[in-house]
């Protein structure tokens, strides 16, 4: 059924420093999630996608938001219907800030 | 107070006598669109001629409480008729076509002079943060390229995972229903 899927993300979790990995639909219900990630977090992270499309309402590349806080970052990008939300942790440290760029 | 109320009779007499008076000068005038359709109403109800003698009667008012009300309402109705667009008395065919030419080119001349004052706000700019110039300064950190990279892999793979999925039905789709 969703073999496909499950089997994307458990090759995103393959990557080094990746600790967990999600994607949302449209309407930001959760179709997968693996590795230390809540489903939970599939609305919240499509709507800050959705807020950060705004600031660059003309361009046709999809964003990329990436979120730092401490020694962890969130990756979200929402191309189309599905968002897609990356944790990824450090050993190293950095300061807590926003970043978007498209 | 009863001097505020004697004035505001006051100013409502003469309201009332200047509209008389506009009003006697526009009835010999054929009807428009601005000739106040209850005019002549007004000017015959009783309710008004009380306030044209209000200020007669300012220093009774104590002895008579229900002038107010009266000289209040009178007043309601007044405006009402003021406000009042006959729309009725717009006959339209005894306008000549020059006159009716002439007045679509005035009001659609003072429809586009209005809408140029209004600020459209479809017009302004779209998106977030808009008003801030610049607002990449304030936002950016460096991206890892290795993040978006990888976030690009993800996407595509995963829209290619999506497509696949599909029901895979183990049993009958369709069930009998065991009618005895």
């Amino acid at each position: 059924m969703e073999q496909q899927l499950e089997k994307v993300l458990s090759e995103i979790l393959t990557t080094p420093e990746t600790v967990g990995a999600l994607l949302a639909n449209r309407q930001g219900l959760c179709l997968g999630a693996k590795g230390n990630i809540n489903p939970n977090v599939s609305g919240i992270g499509m709507a800050i996608s959705e807020q950060v499309a705004k600031l660059e309402p003309n361009s046709t590349l999809p964003a990329t938001v990436c979120l730092y806080s401490g020694n962890k970052r969130c990756v979200i990008q929402k191309d189309g219907e599905i968002t897609g939300i990356i944790y990824k942790q450090t050993a190293t440290a950095t300061t807590a800030s926003t970043s978007a760029s498209n | 107070m009863e001097y505020v109320r004697s004035v505001l009779d006051c100013l409502a007499s003469i309201c009332s006598c200047w509209h008389c008076s506009d009003d006697l000068g526009s009835q010999g005038i054929e009807p428009s669109e601005r000739t106040h359709l209850l005019a002549d109403s007004v000017n015959q109800s009783p309710a008004l001629r009380r306030s044209n003698s209000a200020d007669l009667s300012n220093d009774y008012s104590q002895s008579l409480p229900k002038k107010d009300d009266q000289n209040a309402l009178s007043r309601l109705v007044q405006n009402t008729a003021i406000n009042m667009i006959n729309v009725g008395a717009l006959d339209s065919h005894t306008l000549e076509h020059q006159e009716y030419t002439d007045r679509i080119k005035l009001y659609s001349q003072r429809l586009q002079q209005q809408w140029n004052n209004i600020q459209h706000p479809g017009v302004v700019q779209k998106g977030l943060l808009k008003d801030v110039p610049n607002h990449q300064s304030y936002l950016s950190k460096a991206i890892y390229s290795d993040d978006t990279v990888q976030m690009r892999i993800f996407i595509q793979k995963s829209h290619a995972g999506v497509l696949g999925i599909q029901i895979d039905h183990r049993e009958a789709v369709v069930v009998p229903f065991e009618i005895p």
